[in-house]
């Protein structure tokens, strides 16, 4: 007889769905992609300063050069600044648009599985069918394979629980 | 108000890997980051051909000769890319999310009814309202729904179906969703 381990029921809000979507992304964007396009805006920003305070050419030349140095610092600052404010935009015009038909969750663990029940959606798998766990600063995400999750605001959960589920799922469990 | 729950069509399905890369990759080049992959590589194409006139425009220059090679590689690295990479890219990834999932190789129990569709297997229950569909597109092999407010992607495959119940979901899905329908 299994007993149900910890039992949450909440209401999605708006920083809620926000946060979900911002360290959802987070997490599904490689790390080595960041580092990429770190590299080459920092590559772009070093050679179009040095070109444009080294050699000085004609007006198109400085204004090419000049690109170069913006199209760096986009570079640089795309994963941190850029990505997060454009997901945080799209986001908000869902949620404004959809927030009726988000509504709430029920959430189970058990010892040996978990279960999500939703208005239009239930879901119950054992924790072994999971492919990952995240815990992230605001949200938990439990991913069904690499791509969808289901996901719980950790304002919902004590810090009892927060660990305990922590002991339960710590095979698949990651920080963000 | 009576909700008229009338069932249009009945049937189970099973996804393999291939065919459900296949319907994520149509999905992915038509939305997203992949999407117009044919404009962006029309743009290259066009800023190719803009650096090669620019090298040959005071005669041939020896001095821009290398920023001129390098800018052309990238160009043509990019229509590359968005032509033949793009699409294996999305498949691999589709494969890989299939790999990744213990649920979508499970067999499904599909009904399809006038105002929603439900989606049963052995651990998830799935009821969605053509009204929170944001996408449908058909294809030879499957209906590829995409809607929800986790922007799921379900693969409905055509596999199982007679051909009077595909002509009835076909039908169905263009009268309940005609902005969001799409035949490929």
């Amino acid at each position: 007889m299994d007993s149900t381990v910890i039992q949450i029921s909440f209401l999605i809000t708006k920083e809620d769905y926000l946060s979900m979507e911002l360290e959802k992304q987070h997490w599904l964007t490689p790390k080595e992609n960041k580092v990429i396009l770190c590299i080459i805006g920092l590559t772009a920003l070093c050679c179009g300063t040095a070109a444009f305070f080294g050699r000085p050419g004609s007006l198109y030349h400085q204004f090419g050069l000049l690109l170069l140095i913006l199209t760096g610092f986009y570079a640089i600052s795309y994963y941190d600044l850029v990505k997060p404010f454009l997901i945080k935009k799209q986001a908000e015009r869902f949620y404004e648009k959809n927030h009726r038909n988000i509504g709430s969750q029920i959430v189970r663990f058990y010892e040996d599985r978990f279960e999500m029940t939703a208005e239009n959606r239930s879901l119950h798998i054992p924790y072994r069918y999971l492919y990952k766990i995240v815990e992230g600063n605001k949200i938990l995400l439990l991913f069904t394979d690499k791509n969808e999750s289901v996901f719980l605001p950790k304002r919902v959960l004590s810090e009892q629980q927060l660990f305990r589920i922590r002991s339960i799922c710590h095979e698949k469990y990651v920080h963000l | 108000m009576i909700m008229d729950n009338t069932l249009i069509a009945e049937f189970d399905g099973k996804l393999k890997i291939q065919e459900y890369a296949y319907a994520y990759q149509q999905y992915g080049l038509q939305y997203g980051a992949s999407s117009q992959r044919g404009v962006k590589a029309a743009a290259f194409s066009v800023a190719a051909a803009m650096v090669l006139y620019a090298l040959f425009m005071e005669h041939f220059n020896f001095e821009r000769l290398p920023a001129a090679a390098v800018l052309l590689l990238i160009c043509m690295y990019m229509i590359t890319y968005y032509l033949y990479l793009v699409p294996k890219k999305i498949r691999l990834h589709g494969e890989h999310i299939y790999k990744s999932s213990r649920l979508l190789s499970k067999p499904k129990h599909f009904q399809i009814y006038r105002d929603f569709f439900e989606m049963h297997s052995e651990y998830e229950s799935l009821k969605r309202f053509y009204t929170d569909i944001s996408d449908c597109i058909e294809t030879d092999a499957d209906y590829i729904l995409i809607g929800g407010t986790e922007h799921r992607v379900t693969v409905i495959p055509k596999k199982t179906m007679s051909e009077q119940q595909k002509q009835d979901v076909t039908r169905h899905f263009r009268q309940e969703m005609p902005k969001q329908y799409k035949r490929m």
